[in-house]
């Protein structure tokens, strides 16, 4: 509460926070489902990312738009190592292809073929191996082309 | 990338660089590495099995979207609701107080900040503009699969132009009228019509054909700036922005102040742009 009064009176970051963050909200949401595969769990998600990047806001200021989706996204990754609760899954166009797919599998691929991050970036952001990544990202793309919609 | 790729099988190595070798990023080894592995297990057509799987990946994965509850959810985490609305109010009372000091130029000098205040409290605090979907990506996609699979994705097949307008104009909440939609010529042939519908917008689709040769039309709420910027063109009174893609050309146009219409096919900008005009005539009220 403490963070959330101080913030309120800092215009700037309250703008920068409406008007930039939440504008990527998608993003993380889109992230979370592929983690959790549950839109409850996907929502648990982004509303802690959001929360716990309050602290920071004026060095996330600084960043490129694209440093500013690779900070949310790690944050994200960050606060989802943290959870033990399990969700129930929900439905979604993407969950029968998802559901073939371990975890690190299916996040490797959503990350560099669906959120547009290059497998650098990824690599870095999952705290993987560039071999790790590559292998999950080739078997990610074989079972998606094999994929009968 | 030699070290690391050397660890990799065939299999692995291919999926996992199949991205850059489409883009041309791989060195001159590992470029024959991967056509080598292509030819050997006779894997032609991945290119465009592989653009069409990641096309309904990113597809399915738009259709995951915050909503307005959850998005304010977001927006309470810095100020609450009264905050907000509290916001303009004070900037604007604490700028009166200096009212103080007067005089014609300075009243002009305090509306002029007091406008600005209101003008960047709005843009940044203001009731967020819908989010656009990615339209080229997306119809494009849609282009690609209706070819593939007519039957299973025109909801409306008719051959007939008046049965399909009807069709439209009688679609819930479409938020636009198609009255005066034409065929593009006569040598296109009707297949069909129908309503995508990406939750954030609904797109009118229509599909035409002249032997093998398809054509689409797509018309939707918004506007040129809603597009990637591109060198605008003009045709006898269409003005247009042109892009490409892999399989067709796509001509982007105002129909109206509301409504854009997308046209894709394989034709010049020129032919796209006539067919644009043949269907939708020019003017204000030419939907």
């Amino acid at each position: 509460m403490q963070a959330e009064a101080s913030l309120s009176k800092d215009l700037g970051q309250v703008a920068f926070f409406v008007g930039n963050l939440c504008q990527e909200a998608d993003l993380v949401y889109r992230f979370g489902y592929t983690l959790t595969l549950s839109e409850v769990a996907a929502q648990k998600l982004l509303l802690e990312t959001y929360q716990s990047i309050l602290g920071r806001l004026d060095k996330l200021l600084e960043g490129s738009s694209q440093e500013i989706r690779f900070e949310l996204v790690k944050a994200a990754w960050s606060q989802f190592q943290g959870w033990s609760e399990t969700y129930d899954e929900t439905s979604a166009e993407v969950l029968k292809l998802f559901q073939g797919l371990p975890i690190e599998i299916r996040v490797v691929l959503v990350v560099v073929d669906a959120l547009g991050f290059s497998p650098e970036e990824t690599a870095s952001l999952l705290d993987l191996k560039e071999i790790e990544l590559r292998r999950y990202l080739a078997e990610g793309r074989k079972k998606m082309i094999g994929f009968d919609v | 990338m030699t070290a690391q790729v050397a660890h990799l099988s065939d299999e692995e190595f291919f999926y996992a660089y199949l991205p850059e070798y489409l883009d041309g990023q791989l060195g001159d080894a590992e470029n024959k590495r991967f056509e080598g592995i292509a030819k050997e297990n006779k894997w032609e057509n991945i290119e465009s099995d592989y653009g069409i799987a990641k096309g309904h990946l990113q597809l399915g994965i738009q259709k995951l979207f915050v909503n307005e509850e959850l998005n304010h959810k977001l927006h309470v985490l810095v100020e609450n609701d009264a905050e907000r609305a509290n916001h303009e109010a004070e900037d604007i009372d604490e700028l009166g107080h200096m009212e103080v000091f007067g005089g014609v130029l300075r009243g002009v000098v305090f509306a002029s900040v007091i406008a600005l205040l209101v003008g960047l409290s709005y843009y940044y605090l203001g009731p967020k503009r819908t989010a656009a979907f990615a339209a080229l990506d997306s119809l494009v996609y849609e282009s690609v699969v209706m070819i593939e699979d007519p039957e299973g994705r025109l909801d409306f097949p008719t051959e007939d132009i008046v049965e399909l307008r009807d069709y439209f104009n009688r679609y819930p909440d479409l938020n636009f009228r198609v009255d005066k939609f034409n065929i593009p010529g006569s040598n296109w042939q009707l297949e069909g019509g129908t309503v995508i519908d990406y939750e954030v917008q609904k797109i009118a689709a229509a599909q035409f054909a002249s032997g093998d040769d398809k054509l689409f039309y797509y018309l939707f709420e918004g506007g040129l700036d809603d597009f990637p910027q591109a060198e605008p063109g003009s045709f006898k009174g269409v003005l247009y922005q042109t892009y490409t893609s892999e399989y067709f050309n796509i001509l982007v146009w105002e129909i109206n102040e509301d409504v854009v219409g997308m046209v894709i096919g394989t034709g010049t900008a020129e032919t796209l742009a006539q067919t644009a005009l043949n269907s939708f005539g020019t003017g204000a009220s030419n939907l």
